[in-house]
């Protein structure tokens, strides 16, 4: 799965998470809990389902690298290639 | 149309998931109501049948109006559902009688001869209903031994049930619909005491027309003295009186005499010897309520007098039996008081505020440790150890679980927790997690995920709107510091949690760093003193330290 594919997967599970929200528009280097007022159980809730799509777990410690769009994109392409390799 | 929420004025029935004749149970959701901030699902609050639609979806109405009328059959104290199963079939056989089950029943059983059909009832199959009905019966049985014969003649005088023939006497099922299996009649719900049968008969009660509030639903001592009162005589002292339900709710009455009125309005009509039967009525189905009787006296009609009939006639008063309200009765006054209290325009309430910034660096690592072998779908959020924290220091603090109501403090049922949801299209619910106090963390998570999903989309039930008795308001993921809430009344007290933030600490004389947050207690100070609630947030605060013990 490349990039586009990875953000295109966030911002749909986003999408269900918040559907009041335009998650598609968001600053990708902003956090997504300012722009989208998340709260901690939104957030739960992106790891959680995004973890089920991709198979990958995403521990605790590792939360604040999922916070932008940005950062999560590149992080989840880390732990896909790592599990790859 | 029931308060969903302080301030609600009005709210539309979007559907209706039920038709007249329906049966329905205690909790069912009958109706999705729109309101400003959500679609939710109203319950009812008793088992019984829908008789009539009153208000039809897409029709918005004020808060207070009778939605629907159901015919409350006794209510299922016979876990066999005897006394169930019995109502929806006496309900189909008694076309155009109001009071579908009960009357026919009783008439049939007097003219059966059954002069003493409760000594039968404790000689019975052993079904529970008939169990229920026993201990009122005991008592009256030991004092009435004599009266029997009288109660033989007052019983054959009352003309049969034309549809005897009709009668379920199902003893085992609970099926609506059962089949008739010959059992006693005696496990009917029309039935009643010898004495109280002889205070009917001496004071031309027609028992026919009573729907018994007791236990099984037995026609008590009270529901022949309001009937009689109705009528305008009085009922010969007999059984030595035992407590009626709860203080909130009128003291037990049949919800419709020979001229339907409301228990309210029969009160009113008594306190000034007026005859409630000649008064005009203007209520649902032309019962009289309590504002007709105020106009005879052109007395003004305080606001109190236009909710309490209406808010009896779309919710029937629970039967309250001669005993010891029990649970569910008082849970039912409970919700009544409630929803009055939240139907008036947001009271001033007198607050006051206190807080507290907590080391919470301990319960965050215990979390991390419990969160970090668990997949994302079994992890616990840092709220759920406040919800405990709060639950566990209102049982050593009960006098900030309950409401304020007719000035005086009522404790909750139950510690229900009434959790502070936004709603990111605007607006904020605060729907209950009920029994915080007795869930493992586990449970709490798994409840409050699935209470934000139904929040946030559909699914909602009113009740959840109205059980809180106290509001955890946590803001604490991106938000402010600290808050200083607004308490929903009836409620009387309102926990703010802040963010979660790293501070510079001081331990043991020596500068660390450790992540805190601010809690804060607004308080109703008629209810309590800032003494009190800081020791309450105290409480809060030393079990919130303490993760591996919640």
């Amino acid at each position: 799965m490349n990039s586009d594919e990875l953000r295109d997967l966030i911002v749909e599970v986003l999408s269900e998470i918040a559907p009041e929200t335009d998650p598609a528009a968001v600053d990708p280097t902003e956090d997504l809990r300012e722009e989208l007022d998340l709260d901690s159980m939104d957030e739960l809730n992106l790891i959680t389902r995004v973890g089920e799509r991709l198979g990958v777990d995403v521990p605790e410690r590792d939360y604040p690298q999922m916070r932008t769009l940005e950062s999560a994109v590149a992080y989840l392409s880390g732990r896909l290639a790592a599990r790859a390799g | 149309m029931p308060a969903l929420g302080a301030g609600m004025d009005v709210g539309r029935i979007v559907a209706w998931h039920v038709e007249p004749g329906d049966l329905v149970h205690r909790g069912d959701i009958v109706a999705l109501v729109e309101t400003d901030k959500a679609n939710i699902d109203v319950e009812v609050f008793e088992d019984g049948i829908v008789e009539e639609l009153l208000v039809e979806a897409g029709v918005k109405v004020p808060v207070g109006t009778p939605l629907a009328r159901i015919a409350a059959s006794a209510p299922e104290t016979a876990p066999t559902g005897a006394t169930m199963a019995a109502a929806p079939e006496l309900a189909t056989a008694a076309a155009g009688s109001e009071d579908a089950a009960v009357p026919e029943v009783a008439t049939a059983a007097a003219a059966s001869g059954d002069a003493v059909p409760e000594a039968a009832t404790a000689a019975a199959a052993p079904e529970v209903a008939t169990a229920a009905a026993a201990p009122e019966v005991a008592t009256a049985a030991s004092e009435g031994g004599s009266v029997k014969h009288d109660l033989a003649d007052a019983a054959a005088s009352e003309p049969p049930a034309a549809t005897s023939g009709a009668l379920d006497r199902s003893g085992g099922t609970s099926a609506a619909g059962a089949t008739p299996t010959g059992g006693p009649v005696d496990e009917h719900p029309f039935v009643t005491s010898p004495l109280v049968r002889r205070q009917a008969a001496e004071a031309g009660v027609d028992l026919t027309r009573l729907r018994g509030t007791g236990p099984a639903g037995v026609i008590t001592r009270h529901d022949v003295e309001a009937a009689a009162a109705d009528l305008g005589r009085t009922v010969a002292a007999g059984v030595v009186g035992r407590a009626t339900g709860p203080s909130v709710l009128p003291a037990a009455e049949p919800l419709v005499t020979a001229t339907s009125s409301s228990p309210y309005a029969r009160r009113l009509a008594a306190e000034r010897g007026l005859d409630v039967g000649a008064i005009p009525g203007t209520g649902p189905g032309g019962a009289v309520v309590a504002r007709d009787v105020l106009e005879v006296t052109a007395e003004p009609v305080p606001p109190q007098a236009e909710r309490a009939p209406s808010q009896l006639a779309e919710r029937a008063p629970s039967p309250a039996p001669t005993a010891e309200p029990s649970k569910e009765e008082r849970a039912i006054a409970m919700r009544l008081a409630i929803a009055r209290a939240m139907e008036r325009a947001n009271r001033d309430i007198p607050h006051y505020y206190l807080g507290e910034t907590v080391d919470v660096e301990a319960s965050l690592r215990w979390l991390a440790d419990r969160n970090a072998d668990r997949p994302p779908t079994e992890r616990i959020l840092p709220a759920v150890l406040v919800l405990k924290a709060t639950a566990l220091a209102l049982q050593e603090y009960p006098d900030f679980n309950g409401y304020w109501i007719d000035d005086a403090f009522v404790p909750g049922e139950g510690i229900h927790l009434g959790v502070a949801i936004n709603l990111r299209r605007g607006g904020l619910l605060a729907p209950a997690i009920r029994d915080a106090d007795q869930r493992s963390l586990d449970e709490l998570m798994a409840a409050l995920r699935d209470l934000v999903q139904r929040t946030r989309s559909a699914g909602l039930r009113g009740s959840e709107l109205t059980d809180p008795t106290i509001t955890v308001s946590n803001l604490g993921d991106t938000g402010v510091e600290t808050i200083q809430g607004v308490i929903t009344p009836p409620q009387v007290a309102l926990v703010g949690v802040g963010r979660i933030t790293e501070r510079p600490w001081a331990v043991d004389g020596m500068l660390a760093v450790r992540r805190t947050t601010y809690l804060s207690l607004a308080g109703d100070h008629r209810a309590s003193d800032g003494h009190r609630g800081g020791r309450f947030l105290g409480a809060i605060a030393t079990h919130l330290t303490r993760a591996e013990t919640l």
